[in-house]
C-alpha cells in the first residue's frame, strides 16, 4: 500500500509494520463493525486437493445425485488486475467449477453466496492461505459447513508444480 | 575466504538494491503507534492511519481511529486521503 500511495503523489509515509496482528497481540483495543464468528475451519493441502480433484474429475465433478463434488473459490486480489505478474497469471487447471471473486464481493451479496454449493467440498484459494479464515468465517454465518481453505494458498499449488492454466499474458 | 565471499555478496546486494531503487519506508513500532494516536487525540499531530486490508477484515477488527482503503480499491478510494500530499499517512 505504501508504494501504491507514494505513486499517487503522497510523500510522507511511514509503515506500521506490526499491523493489526501485533496490535492485538499487545492486548490493545480494536474496533468492530461486523464481527465474524469465532471459527477456524479446516484446511486442505495442495497434495490432498490434487488427489480430490483428479477423483472428482472422473465423474465431471458431479456425484451420482448430480450434486457438485468439488468447487473452488478463487478470491485472489489479482483477479481484478489488468496486469498480472508471476503466479497471478495462472489459476488451478480443473473442469470442476471455479467461482472467481474478491473477498469483499461476498459482503451482503446473497446472489454470490447462493452460488456456492452447500454439498460437496468447497475450497477457498487465496495467495498464501492467510486470508482464507475470513472467508470461511463469513460463509459460516450463512450456514456453510463444507468450506475448506487451501493451505498456504496458490503459492503451495505452484510450488508443488500442479496443473495450472494461464489466464493472462 | 568465506568472509571475503560474504563481504563481496553483501556489497553486491547493496549495490543492486540501490540500482533498483527499492522502496524504503520508515517503520513505526507498536509503542510509537500508540504514542502517535495519543498525540493525535491531544491535537499535537495530524495523520491518517490507513488500514489496507479487505473491508471484510476491517469490519471484523481494526485499530481505533483508522480508515479503510483495501489495496484492491486504492484507485477508486484514494480521495479519502485528502488533498494534502504532505500529510503523514501510516498504512498497516
Amino acid at each position: 500500500m505504501a508504494v501504491a500511495i507514494k505513486k499517487k503523489g503522497f510523500t510522507n509515509i511511514k509503515i506500521y509494520n506490526g499491523g493489526l496482528k501485533d496490535w492485538m497481540k499487545s492486548g490493545l483495543p480494536v474496533n468492530t463493525i461486523e464481527p465474524l464468528p469465532k471459527y477456524k475451519g479446516p484446511v486442505i493441502s495442495a497434495d490432498e486437493l490434487v488427489k480430490k480433484l483428479r477423483e472428482a474429475e472422473k465423474t465431471g465433478c458431479r456425484g451420482a445425485d448430480g450434486d457438485a463434488l468439488l468447487t473452488l473459490i478463487d478470491f485472489r486480489a489479482s483477479s481484478r488486475l489488468k496486469h498480472k505478474i508471476g503466479g497471478d497469471r495462472y489459476r488451478i487447471k480443473t473442469v470442476c467449477p471455479t467461482i472467481t471473486a474478491l473477498l469483499d464481493d461476498f459482503i451482503d451479496n446473497q446472489e454470490l453466496i447462493d452460488s456456492i454449493p452447500r454439498k460437496g467440498m468447497v475450497v477457498t484459494i487465496s495467495e498464501t492461505g492467510n486470508r482464507d479464515s475470513f472467508l470461511k468465517r463469513y460463509l459460516k454465518k450463512y450456514g456453510y459447513t463444507n468450506v475448506v481453505g487451501l493451505q498456504y494458498g496458490m503459492r503451495s499449488w505452484h510450488k508443488a508444480g500442479y496443473p495450472v492454466e494461464k489466464i493472462a499474458p | 575466504m568465506k568472509g571475503l565471499f560474504t563481504a563481496v555478496l553483501v556489497f553486491f546486494l547493496f549495490t543492486l538494491s540501490q540500482g533498483l531503487a527499492l522502496e524504503r519506508f520508515e517503520l513505526v513500532t507498536t509503542e510509537e503507534m500508540q504514542q502517535l494516536l495519543a498525540d493525535r487525540e491531544a491535537g499535537k499531530v495530524d495523520f491518517i492511519l490507513l488500514n489496507s486490508l479487505d473491508a471484510m477484515i476491517f469490519r471484523d477488527a481494526h485499530i481505533p481511529g483508522s480508515i479503510n482503503i483495501p489495496l484492491s480499491r486504492v484507485d477508486s478510494m484514494i480521495h479519502l486521503l485528502g488533498e494534502d500530499h504532505d500529510k503523514l499517512i501510516v498504512p498497516y
